[in-house]
This record gives C-alpha cells, structure tokens and sequence, in this order.
C-alpha cells in the first residue's frame, strides 16, 4: 500500500489523477491520438472500437476540456472531420502518464 | 490499470492496420503476374507484343497493362474501400520518416539493379539481370517489410526474388512451361491471399451509415 499521507508537504500521487483521461474509453481515444498527427472519427471509431454515440459524447467532452482540436478538411470532394490533441491535450496527457508510472512505482512493493 | 500502456504498439496496430485490406497483396501478385506476363502468354500463343523489343530492350505492352492495373487496382481500393470502412489517420514523423527511408531504399536498389540488368558493372561470371532482379525484389521488399511493419512483405519478397531464379533453373532443365507455372502459381498465392484478407475485411468493416 501506498504511503500516502494526508497532509501538506507531500504530494499523494492519487490525488489530481486527471479523471477525464482516467476513463477507459476516453484514455483509450487519447492514447491513439498522442501516437497520431491526427485522425478522422471514422478512423478513431475502428481503432477504439467504440460505437458513434459511445465515441461522440466521449470527444465532446474532450474537446470542452480543450484536449482536441477539431478540423474539418477535404480529402478530394469530401468532407472531413480530423481530430488531433492539442498542446494542452498532449500536455495533459504526459501528465497523466508520469502520474500513472509514479501510482505504479509507489505500488511495486506489495 | 496494471498493465503498461505500450504507445509503440498501439502506433504499430493503427499503422498496420491498413493492411488488413489484402490490396497489398493483390497488387504484389498482380506485379509479380505483369513483369512475366509476355512469357506466359507466348507460352500459350497469345502473345501481346512489344513496346520495345530485344535487342533495345525488354518490354512488353502486356508488362505496360497489367503494371497498369495493378496500380490502379491499389489505389482505387485503397480510396473506395478502404478509407471509407477505415477513415483517415496522419501518422507522426517518426513514421514518416521510415516512409521516406523506404523511398530512399527503392530507389539505390533500382539504381544499382538498372547498373546490374544493362551490364554496367563487371558480371563477375554472374547472370547480372537476374542478380538485379534478386536485388531489388528480395532486397527492396525485404527492407519494405521492415520498415513497413508489414510481416506478409518478408514471404513476398521471398517469392518474389525466387521466382525468375526457378524460371532460369528450370528452363535450363528443360522445362520452361514447369518454370513458368511456378511464377503463375506465386502470382496466384499473393492474389488469392488478398481476395481472402479483402472479403474479411469487408465483412469486419462494413461502411457505416453515420455520415461524418
């Protein structure tokens, strides 16, 4: 178990766990976007796995959060809607992982 | 969560995710079909003629077709099936640099099999097209493989780089129509592997009704 303590001067590494990555899904979305440049919602749709609805409230919430930008582009004569991180977004999101990586290494002993 | 987020992988599975299409493989076998084509439709009389013949050089109007056709196999597959089952990604610099390291291997491996095929460098008693041939397929697709994460590219470039050596070997024999119908028999291995991957990806990936 973590030795954690209540109090000030040390940091607990559960707390100010970013619980908007911390959802499965939403995790899952950011990851692919931090490996990615950008990608259309199609494309995050068959590499998440999750539904149209599922995907969609999980980007909106994303991106009121200013983790995504949203761009829509052309790929010929069609419409594109490409979705990428923002800097705050991948910012965010090497926060979460070093927060992660510390809640893990607290835990290595037990 | 216990188990450790490996980005490398899930960069690799949405990369490679593309070749689930089969199209690549379609394509290869196609390839692999146009460059022997007029040797196999000579062997049965149909015969399509040459756009510039030997001496001058070697090259076919069924090698010029069918070379065609593939590519347009490829790219239009690639546009009116795939990307609208699979959508759009842009992928990062790092594996744009690896595309561009596989630009840069095709290029000095068909530079150096040009310089073996029109007998520049010295043979070295060795048959040079027959060396660049190896050189480019085996060589070439194998680092495609590599750098592409693309593990069917290994078995093709072998294929590939076999091929014109059990046609020579064989014909030596002789038994060129055998030679011959072990390069269609290649051929067809690639394609029919594509038409497989091609008709799972279809029924894994149907277009969605969503409009985005």
């Amino acid at each position: 178990m973590s030795k954690a303590r209540a109090g000030a001067g040390e940091e607990n590494p559960f707390t100010d766990i970013d619980t908007l990555i911390h959802e499965p899904a939403r995790l899952n979305i950011m990851a692919q976007l931090y490996v990615l440049e950008s990608a259309d919602f199609l494309f995050l749709m068959r590499q998440t796995g999750l539904t149209f609805g599922n995907l969609s409230s999980h980007l909106s919430k994303l991106e009121a959060a200013g983790y995504l930008n949203v761009k829509k582009e052309f790929l010929g004569k069609k419409p594109h809607t490409m979705l990428r991180l923002s800097e705050k977004g991948r910012a965010a999101f090497r926060n979460y992982m070093r927060k992660m990586k510390r809640v893990f290494g607290d835990l290595s002993g037990v | 969560m216990t188990e450790t987020m490996n980005l490398k992988e899930v960069e690799k599975r949405a990369y490679t995710s593309s070749f689930q299409d089969g199209l690549w493989d379609i394509f290869m076998g196609l390839l692999l079909f146009a460059m022997f084509s007029e040797l196999l439709f000579s062997a049965i009389g149909r015969s399509w003629g040459y756009i510039i013949p030997e001496p001058m050089g070697n090259l076919s109007v069924s090698q010029v077709v069918l070379s065609a056709l593939a590519l347009l196999v490829f790219f239009a597959g690639k546009r009116l099936v795939t990307i609208p089952r699979m959508g759009v990604a842009r992928f990062g610099p790092r594996r744009r640099a690896r595309l561009w390291k596989i630009g840069i291997v095709f290029v000095i491996t068909l530079i150096v099999g040009l310089l073996f095929a029109l007998e520049i460098v010295p043979s070295m008693g060795l048959p040079l097209p027959l060396v660049a041939w190896i050189m480019v397929s085996g060589l070439g697709f194998g680092l495609a493989a590599y750098l592409l994460d693309f593990s069917r590219l290994y078995f093709y470039a072998a294929l590939f780089a076999a091929s014109p050596v059990s046609f020579v070997l064989l014909k030596q024999a002789g038994f060129p129509i055998v030679g011959l119908s072990v390069v269609a028999v290649s051929a067809a291995i690639m394609i029919a592997a594509g038409i497989v991957l091609l008709s799972r990806f279809l029924r894994k990936y149907p277009r969605p009704l969503e409009v985005q």
